[in-house]
């Protein structure tokens, strides 16, 4: 019995360390070429993401913003996404044409703060090659569609925006390079069918790790909505 | 002949006579008829576009809906619901059917968006039907036409053609001198085309009579003389062809309040493009049709589920097999919606078929009328928003004692044969086509016919019609 292959519409991977040119739904290749128009274009496009946001925190730096773009939204509409403070204040954002439409606030206990903090800090992450993961997820696909006359695809998924701020992490947990020390943003489209054909890349695990207990967060029943 | 000149002063005598309202309504049906003729030119249906798994490994690989084997006619594909679902059956009913019938019907159309506050979708609300449509698509085989979210394309560039990255290994996003991305003038390198278009015109919203591989092409070699590259149905070329809010519905993204519950050209041929079978040559014995069939309780090939935990406005998972070569069937389709969106449940019944009657004294069917009785025929054309823009031709018929005679489009009954009418489709109602007294005709038999027909393709192939027969008696 010939395995399944899992068709990569879903491996987009991006991973740029470089704070001067923080990047959103970009290609290697493309990343070479940037300009500054597209810099402010591609800063205007994350900032876009968080729009939403209509409260201001000023207690404690950031140390990270999450959103999720729904597969299959127009272009310029609203997207979910959290805003974690250091100090373990978040606010979450939901846009309007969801059931819980909103701005909410909430508080991480210390424990709970001292575990994603020590998630944030995982070296796997903030090392995180996601160009070669890519081409490695590539690679598996082509080996795999050779032997194989199944195929899968997903289509129209999530993808999501990580930024952490990595002086913000913990520098106990795990001793930071200079590049970590600035910002890590993260653009992942498919995460699950990238771990179903790289299952063992720790970062890939991590990332969805971190996922997981981001959108945790984002549905916690404690949330105290602050806005309409 | 004598009979013919009889009846033609007859008519033209009571149209003379006729009240001021009902020459002042043929007269408005003239007028615009004068003016929408003109627009002809720009409205006309269907261009192809790309399919699920075509790559840089497969770049002319078509997928078929379940159940194709080569052999051709009728695939059945049935539509279920998951168990979760089952209990929102009410709500889901009207909007599954519809977007089953739409892909059932086929029909090319445009001006296809209905942006918010001109749909009936509630604002803050996201419409499942529009959406249905979409990932339906999919479960048949069709991609999404331009670069979308999984693609690793920046959002500004997101509107060129599906394409692969070509030797260089970049994309060369240039979108020519008309600015538009994805449009026939982009100039995109060593990239290797994705999209099926038309090699007559390249314009994804028309279609071209027969749709295969030896009418559409996927090589630029196939473009038309001055196109560069293979132009998408996305919402600004559609705007440079001068087709406001129209774009394929393959084509990823939904706003909040919008409709997009109807096909366009590029949606359809691509469809076709599949149906022309393995051989790709159309009218072969290996072409087939699509129906889609809404079973919500059978185990199912598409089945439509609901979660919580899904962050997506739907996804669509298929399996397929390649059973030859660059052809790939699909084996099912699953199609996860988000329970976290404030989705809008269509509760209005899409309508697929034109309704047209014809009256005697407001009467259909068999009247009968003595010589001191008015005649009062009139005709009613409803036309469902799928027709809105594709071309039609109305004929009216009358089988006379003196023989057989056509209405004209100057409005007078004559011997040759034609439509009274041809382009874009007008609803009547209730038209007056004219009043006379029964004392004006002879006495005898008459059969009257009001037919609508395709002008070209995308109407009903078959002719819809409504006769009334009148016995006049002496």
């Amino acid at each position: 019995m010939k395995p399944p292959i899992i068709l990569s519409v879903a491996t987009a991977v991006l991973l740029i360390a470089d704070t001067l040119a923080p990047q959103i739904c970009i290609t290697p290749a493309v990343a070479a070429d940037v300009t500054t128009q597209t810099a402010a274009r591609i800063a205007a496009a994350v900032e876009n993401l968080f729009t939403g946001h209509t409260l201001t925190y000023a207690a404690a730096p950031v140390l990270l913003r999450y959103a999720q773009l729904p597969g299959g939204i127009r272009k310029g509409q609203q997207v979910p996404s959290l805003i974690l403070f250091a100090d373990g204040h978040l606010q979450v954002f939901y846009p309007d044409y969801m059931k819980r439409a909103g701005n909410y606030t909430a508080q991480l206990n210390p424990e709970q703060l001292a575990q994603l903090q020590q998630q944030l800090a995982d070296p796997a992450l903030l090392a995180m090659d996601t160009a070669a993961i890519r081409s490695e997820i590539n690679r598996r696909q082509q080996l795999d569609q050779a032997v194989t006359t199944e195929i899968r695809g997903t289509v129209d998924t999530t993808a999501l925006y990580l930024e952490v701020h990595a002086a913000q992490t913990p520098t106990g947990i795990a001793p930071l390079s200079e590049a970590q020390e600035k910002i890590q943003r993260v653009y992942w489209y498919g995460l699950q069918d990238a771990l179903v054909h790289y299952p063992e890349h720790s970062a890939l695990q991590q990332l969805n790790r971190l996922s997981q207990t981001l959108n945790t967060i984002m549905r916690q029943s404690g949330l105290m909505k602050t806005h309409e | 002949m004598n009979n013919l000149r009889q009846f033609l002063s007859i008519i033209g005598a009571a149209v003379g006579s006729r009240s001021t309202g009902l020459l002042t309504a043929s007269a408005v049906l003239g007028a615009l008829w004068a003016v929408l003729i003109p627009s002809l030119a720009i409205v006309s249906p269907v261009s192809a576009g790309v399919f699920m798994f075509a790559d840089s490994g497969n770049p002319d690989s078509i997928t078929h809906p379940p159940h194709y084997t080569g052999r051709g006619g009728k695939i059945i594909v049935t539509v279920g619901l998951s168990e979760r679902l089952r209990n929102h059956l009410e709500q889901l009913s009207i909007p599954v059917q519809n977007a089953i019938d739409t892909w059932n019907y086929l029909i090319p159309t445009v001006r296809n968006i209905l942006p918010a506050g001109r749909s009936n979708v509630k604002s803050e609300h996201i419409d499942f039907e529009s959406v249905l449509l979409h990932e339906l698509g999919h479960c048949i085989g069709l991609g999404h036409p331009h670069f979308d979210q999984e693609s690793n394309v920046p959002t500004w560039n997101s509107d060129f053609t599906r394409s692969t990255a070509g030797a260089n290994g970049r994309y060369d996003f240039n979108a020519g001198q008309d600015g538009v991305a994805g449009s026939a003038d982009d100039q995109r390198g060593d990239d290797i085309n994705l999209h099926w278009f038309s090699k007559a015109d390249n314009n994804p919203f028309q279609l071209a009579p027969v749709v295969d591989r030896f009418t559409y092409g996927r090589h630029l070699r196939d473009l038309p003389p001055e196109h560069l590259f293979a132009a998408n149905g996305n919402q600004d070329v559609a705007r440079l062809l001068g087709l406001p809010n129209t774009e394929a519905v393959m084509h990823q993204g939904i706003a909040t309040g919008e409709a997009r519950r109807q096909l366009t050209a590029d949606d359809v041929a691509t469809l076709r493009l599949a149906m022309s079978g393995f051989d790709g040559r159309a009218g072969t014995k290996d072409d087939y049709t699509v129906t889609l069939i809404f079973d919500p309780f059978a185990k199912s090939d598409i089945t439509l589920d609901i979660d919580r935990n899904q962050t997506a406005l739907a996804q669509c998972r298929v399996i397929a097999t390649e059973v030859r070569s660059g052809q790939y069937v699909i084996d099912h389709g699953k199609i996860i919606f988000n329970d976290e969106i404030n989705w809008f449940f269509n509760p209005e019944r899409a309508v697929f078929q034109p309704q047209l009657t014809i009256t005697a004294n407001g009467q259909s069917g068999a009247v009968i009328l003595s010589r001191q009785d008015q005649l009062r025929l009139e005709i009613s054309l409803q036309v469902p928003a799928v027709y809105q823009h594709v071309h039609a031709a109305y004929w009216l018929r009358a089988e006379t004692p003196m023989g057989d005679l056509w209405l004209s489009p100057q409005l007078e009954f004559v011997t040759a044969t034609g439509p009274a009418y041809t382009g874009l489709p007008i609803p009547l109602e209730r038209f007056p086509v004219f009043e006379i007294p029964v004392s004006a005709l002879p006495s005898g038999e008459y059969r009257l016919t009001f037919a609508v027909s395709g002008a070209q393709s995308g109407f009903p192939a078959e002719d819809l019609q409504a006769t009334v027969n009148i016995t006049l008696l002496p």
